[in-house]
């Protein structure tokens, strides 16, 4: 097993699988998040810390990027290095620059770095104590030392730390430690606010020590924290920020000390590197990031959005006041503040990323990550805890306070048990996608009457989209497909598999699904590869202005469509520049690789599954016939694989080379 | 000149700095302690480095801090139990990676008490980030 893929306990040790050794899909991984309590989920792609999603970089094997084995005996616990690094998520999740201010001892810049050797992201670390060189951060003039003849420059421009960090890179993702940073000069931190500011716009960083250099930087791309200790309290040279500036961060605030119970912890796993009880940490120290980021359009359709927002705008206000009258953190020497207009930002973009189809619940965890985690004693945190709990959505007697069809994405969080209630409202809300889908929904209906078998409620996942975005996607001509990960005998659906079994189910008429198999034998995505359960909403055919276009160009297609519907997220739209596609134009397997092709294009089971689906509903072979669906898979010939339904009304795959085109060769989406 | 009680000592200190996850620190109180210590360190089979980049050489190493290589210093001794340290070079802008291997290595920094003052009252306070200390 891979240490990429493996699902690792929370307690020291950790490369330690508890479970399995494949792996997991999302409803595995939220499944067993819920019964085991205090896990960090792995799968090929990305890592859920305490429910935070963060997308794995694609390319991970710089020199920046921390060695996983240095960190085989970091030590989670509970109440410290987990929720620290669940914290730290959900700041890199929406690319705000985070201060994280505790005590000397806690390990702050080892989580950070530990967090990034499992991500494959890059380090660039600056410790600002006693530097006083904004060029050792930004870039200088040196003597060129490749100068061989005389008519090549005697000078020039090298990036400083954090300018490397700022550059944006094919495939990888970088953060930026500025560690002790209330240890900096005044006019270093001058500079580094600017860096901030351009990164939250998402523009550009002009180096004023390079005559003016441009260097465009992205938020999705680079993450950036702040480490500090508190100012005073025995740290020589740490002075308080100027809290009007250290509202551009998201300051959250951690012990001076190191928690009794984390130093217990610790301490027992250092000495009996045993496991100790990891099964009781409870739900509500889980945030679970939705699978696809609401519209802000989206956030009037959610009940009790208005009467909640008023109930925040009162709790802001309350929360501001007792600052002001000193009645909570009086015993903090870096002061802070509520700022007016960033917080309500924030807490706005922490519901679009985290809401969990309750309302109250997903404000309330807002509040606390981004109110009451800057207190440190726990007097303060009781105290505006009160003000918390008010801010609910109580709704009109009788009326759920979940919101249809996003209750299925949240069971982590809910205070609700599964049970018969949760059951009889799923049910509704997959009619209310079929209502939505109409004759573009194929959900366990069209399984059972394809496939013969019935899938179990139970094995139904939630489905990922709003009532808003199945409208939009009925209108795109998309299809609601729920996909499935195996049979009724638990057999994994590999194309092979799943062949066999539309083959047994067609009838002499409609003669064969595949033609000849013979070749697709040696292949590994024919014999070993499966489908995972998971809804998708797939293009009804070919993408507009895809055919006849080189790989390349067919990626730049999809690039720009999912961008016209805002479906692009900001590290796709990176990774497939022109310049980048351009690089990569002759070698398949980097272009099949990419971020927008592995999420946005089929593969071939899936292809043929969807297909199959649509044959059987409506006895009808058109969607497909003739046209070929080029997939985001590499044969072992090294050609890129596309289904096609030939004249003879079989499928097969055939491989073509990146620059091939064909008239009747495009792409269909998928997200 | 060296005392035995002395020699015993650092003897006994260099031992326990073997796989620690901290770079060490031994303070002499002059130059002339200092010298003493060199001496023992190096019969107890530590390597001197000239550099810091060089600590990581040798499985055992040590590194005599000069009065204008505090930050440099402190900067190591910082990222060192962190699992990766970053050491940055002004002259060619450029940085340098490395890893440590804490289970075979022994790193050993050694001071003159008056520049470790010197570094203290500059704000860079060596003996909150390192491990093992030892002072005569």
């Amino acid at each position: 097993m891979s240490q990429e893929q493996q699902r690792y306990g929370a307690l020291g040790g950790g490369d330690r699988p508890l479970v399995g050794d494949t792996v997991l899909g999302k409803d595995e991984m939220e499944e067993a998040e819920i019964q085991e309590g205090p896990v960090i989920v792995e799968t090929e792609t990305s890592v859920r810390y305490l429910g935070v999603k963060l997308e794995k970089a694609a390319k991970r094997d710089g020199v920046f990027v921390p060695k996983r084995e240095q960190y085989v005996d970091y030590i989670n616990d509970k109440e410290l290095s987990l929720p620290m690094q669940r914290d730290i998520a959900v700041a890199f999740s929406g690319g705000d620059p985070i201060i994280m201010e505790g005590g000397t001892s806690l390990g702050k810049t080892t989580t950070v770095r530990k967090m990034a050797a499992e991500l494959g992201w890059e380090v660039h670390y600056v410790n600002l104590n006693g530097a006083t060189d904004v060029e050792d951060l930004m870039g200088r003039y040196i003597p060129n030392p490749h100068r061989k003849i005389m008519e090549e420059s005697e000078y020039i421009f090298a990036d400083g730390k954090v300018t490397s960090g700022l550059r944006q890179e094919e495939g990888k993702i970088k953060i930026i430690i500025l560690d002790e940073l209330n240890a900096a000069n005044p006019n270093i931190l001058i500079r580094l606010h600017e860096v901030l500011d351009a990164l939250e716009r998402g523009g550009e960083v002009v180096l004023s020590e390079d005559a003016s250099e441009v260097v465009s930087v992205n938020k999705g791309r680079t993450k950036v924290i702040g480490l500090m200790n508190p100012p005073g309290k025995g740290y020589i040279g740490r002075e308080a920020l100027d809290p009007a500036q250290l509202r551009r961060w998201n300051y959250q605030k951690l012990p001076t000390e190191l928690p009794k119970g984390t130093f217990t912890h610790a301490t027992q796993s250092l000495f009996f590197k045993k496991q100790t009880e990891v099964a009781n940490l409870t739900k509500d120290k889980y945030i679970l990031s939705r699978e696809q980021v609401l519209g802000e359009e989206q956030l009037e359709e959610i009940p009790g959005m208005v009467e909640i927002v008023k109930k925040y705008e009162e709790f802001h206000l309350g929360a501001k006041a007792l600052l002001k009258n000193r009645s909570i953190a009086t015993d903090q020497p870096q002061p802070f503040m509520y700022d007016d207009r960033m917080e309500p930002r924030r807490v706005r973009d922490f519901i679009l990323r985290f809401y969990n189809g309750d309302i109250t619940e997903t404000m309330q965890q807002a509040l606390r990550y981004y109110y009451v985690n800057k207190l440190e004693n726990e007097v303060d945190k009781k105290k505006l805890e009160e003000l918390v709990r008010l801010v609910e959505y109580t709704g009109p007697k009788g009326e759920t306070k979940r919101k249809g069809l996003e209750e299925e994405g949240t069971t982590i969080t809910s205070k609700k048990p599964a049970g018969v209630e949760k059951r009889k409202s799923e049910k509704s809300k997959l009619e209310q996608a079929k209502e939505i889908m109409g004759d573009q929904f194929y959900g366990p209906e069209e399984i059972a009457n394809a496939f013969g078998f019935v899938v179990e409620k139970d094995k139904i996942p939630a489905i990922p989209y709003s009532r808003a975005e199945l409208k939009k996607a009925k209108e795109l001509g998309e299809r609601l497909v729920l996909r499935i990960s195996e049979d009724d005998d638990g057999k994994a659906m590999t194309l092979e598999h799943l062949a066999n079994l539309a083959q047994a189910r067609m009838t002499t008429d409609e003669g064969n699904l595949l033609g000849n198999t013979d070749c697709y034998h040696v292949e590994e995505f024919y014999t070993k590869r499966s489908l995972k359960t998971e809804w998708k909403l797939v293009g009804g055919g070919l993408l507009k202005g895809s055919t006849g276009k080189t790989y390349v160009e067919q990626t730049k297609v999809l690039r720009d469509y999912l961008k016209s519907i805002g479906c692009l997220a900001a590290t796709e739209e990176a990774e497939c520049s022109d310049g980048n596609l351009a690089k990569i134009a002759g070698d398949p397997r980097k272009l099949a690789g990419l971020e927008i092709n592995q999420k946005h294009r089929r593969n071939p089971w899936e292809v043929l599954y969807d297909w199959f689906l649509y044959f059987k509903k409506f006895k009808d072979r058109d969607y497909l016939k003739g046209k070929h669906d080029w997939t985001n898979i590499v044969s072992s010939n090294g050609s890129l694989v596309d289904v096609v339904l030939g004249s003879s009304d079989e499928a097969c795959m055939l491989g073509y080379d990146p620059d091939d085109h064909d008239d009747d060769l495009g792409v269909v989406s998928v997200r | 000149m060296i005392s035995i009680i002395t020699d015993s000592f650092v003897q006994d200190f260099l031992t326990k700095t073997k796989g620690s996850k901290e770079v060490s620190l031994v303070i002499a109180k002059d130059e002339h302690e200092l010298l003493s210590f060199k001496k023992n360190i190096e019969e107890q089979g530590f390597n001197k480095s000239e550099s810091i980049r060089g600590l990581m050489v040798a499985k055992q190493s040590y590194f005599v801090i000069d009065v204008h290589l505090g930050k440099k210093v402190y900067d190591f001794m910082v990222q060192y139990p962190t699992g990766q340290v970053e050491i940055f070079s002004k002259k060619l802008m450029k940085s340098e990676i490395i890893s440590p291997d804490y289970e075979n290595s022994s790193i050993v920094f050694l001071i003159d008490k008056n520049v470790l003052q010197k570094f203290q009252q500059a704000g860079i306070d060596l003996l909150s980030v390192v491990g093992l200390t030892y002072q005569s």
